[in-house]
């Protein structure tokens, strides 16, 4: 028997693929809806859900490629999508209160704030990220994009030897490991500088 | 498979069982594997974010060329066209409700708890130390692919280094009561009632813990069919009833109520 939400369930693997036009034309049309909805509150303006609806969508296609959203659903994909906004409105609210209180003294304020998870974690990523970024950009030029078609692109071994020319499926995964490797000394190196 | 590939598979939860316990195992013996296994966590958590982040860039470059929205019309506020509509849908409902009751009779216990479970809401916290936190990241990713045991292993080790971690303990209980453990289930809600200004932590979802005990006491009354069980069961429920006003548990518990009287 079809479920109710079939249409969506076809759209969920099309959406797997990373396909960027698929995308693109569903950041449009999913805009209509989550705009008004957000646009309801007097407290944000356009601008402003633009960045929820930008953090909500990355959040969406995150959740969908990692498999956390699978047949069959319980809602329409427009729904999730709204479910995750409210989450990001939430996080938006907290960031935003944050920084108007780190220009004052409000440090109970301020500890309140820091003491949410969600902001934390955020932090915590935003940290990550940088740190892991810097040391990317420590790698040969060979690496850097062995690692983006690997794992920014998620491009197939034997594609990645075709377009790096590289003999083999195997010897990709040879480089990469070393490339990890290298990446895991500066790791390494890094920290015990920092300490 | 070399070294840099079993950790990402065990980081992606992807090996075996067998495989998982033999790796942790050494990672328990061998603080140099450990500590392998920890930056390469960093690392692909790393590139996950800055994959993220770079997605994210371009969704807010396609913000760019977003269609504008139509005006929001107006509604003028009428209260009769509302009322109507109102008592046309209990009627409609008072109608289903009827013929429920007539055709489908009440649920059994296990229906009950199978149509009542409310599952967790999975996002990492990352309020505790970066070791726990990423344990509990690989915990969480073990439940949503359904490998319980994996994930109660994992949440042990946080438990031993990290006791006050509540979202852990929540986990756990909802790892055991998948994995039909419903005993241990309820041992691990004790443990979550008994801590007291749980510190470093804020959001924890004491209403599903509880309501998750319930629903682990349901499951042993209906296996053991002891009458002190559903003693038990039934006091459980009113002090569920007493301290929860939220009504997605409210309404569930009241179900649950009238079926055991």
């Amino acid at each position: 028997m079809d479920s109710k939400y079939s249409e969506d369930e076809k759209l969920l693997s099309k959406i797997r693929t990373g396909n960027e036009s698929i995308l693109e034309g569903l950041h449009q049309s999913y805009w209509k809806t989550f705009g008004p909805y957000f646009l309801k509150r007097k407290d944000l303006s356009l601008e402003e859900v633009k960045t929820i609806y930008a953090s909500a969508f990355t959040n969406f296609y995150i959740n969908i490629r990692e498999k956390k959203l699978v047949p069959p659903l319980r809602s329409s994909l427009k729904s999730y999508l709204i479910g995750i906004g409210k989450n990001c409105m939430l996080q938006f609210f907290e960031q935003k209160n944050r920084d108007k209180e780190t220009s004052t003294e409000n440090l109970d304020l301020i500890s309140k704030v820091f003491q949410n998870p969600a902001v934390n974690e955020q932090y915590e990523q935003e940290a990550l990220a940088a740190f892991i970024g810097k040391l990317l950009l420590q790698l040969g030029p060979d690496c850097q994009r062995l690692i983006q078609l690997s794992f920014f692109e998620e491009n197939a071994d034997d594609a990645i030897a075709a377009k790096m020319n590289i003999p083999s499926a195997g010897a990709v995964r040879q480089r990469r490991f070393k490339c990890l490797e290298k990446l895991r000394n500066f790791l390494s190196n890094n920290n015990t500088t920092d300490e | 498979m070399s070294n840099v590939e079993k950790i990402q598979q065990f980081l992606s939860g992807k090996l075996s069982s067998q495989e998982t316990v033999a790796l942790q195992k050494r990672m328990q013996e061998d603080i140099a594997f450990k500590k392998e296994v920890e930056d390469y966590q960093n690392i692909f958590l790393g590139l996950k974010y800055l994959k993220q982040e770079k997605f994210e860039a371009k969704v807010k470059e396609w913000n760019k060329n977003l269609p504008p929205l139509d005006a929001p019309a107006k509604k003028s506020f009428s209260l009769f066209p509302f009322l109507k509509k109102a008592v046309a849908a209990l009627v409609i409902l008072g109608l289903f409700a009827l013929l429920y009751q007539t055709f489908q009779g009440q649920p059994t216990l296990e229906e009950f708890g199978q149509k009542n479970y409310v599952a967790l809401a999975l996002d990492t916290n990352r309020g505790h130390s970066m070791s726990s936190a990423n344990n509990y990241a690989l915990a969480e990713l073990n439940f949503e692919q359904g490998k319980y045991s994996a994930c109660i292993t994992q949440l042990n080790t946080i438990e031993a280094t990290d006791t006050f971690y509540l979202k852990a303990l929540h986990l756990k209980q909802h790892a055991l009561y998948q994995s039909q453990k419903h005993q241990e289930a309820l041992q691990t809600f004790s443990k979550v009632q008994s801590i007291e200004n749980p510190k470093n932590y804020l959001e924890f979802g004491k209403d599903n813990a509880a309501w998750t005990a319930i629903l682990s006491q349901v499951a042993l009354y209906q296996n053991s069919a002891k009458p002190e069980d559903k003693t038990q069961l039934l006091q459980s429920l009113n002090n569920f009833l007493q301290e929860n006003t939220e009504e997605t548990y409210r309404a569930r518990a009241m179900e649950l109520k009238s079926l055991l009287d």
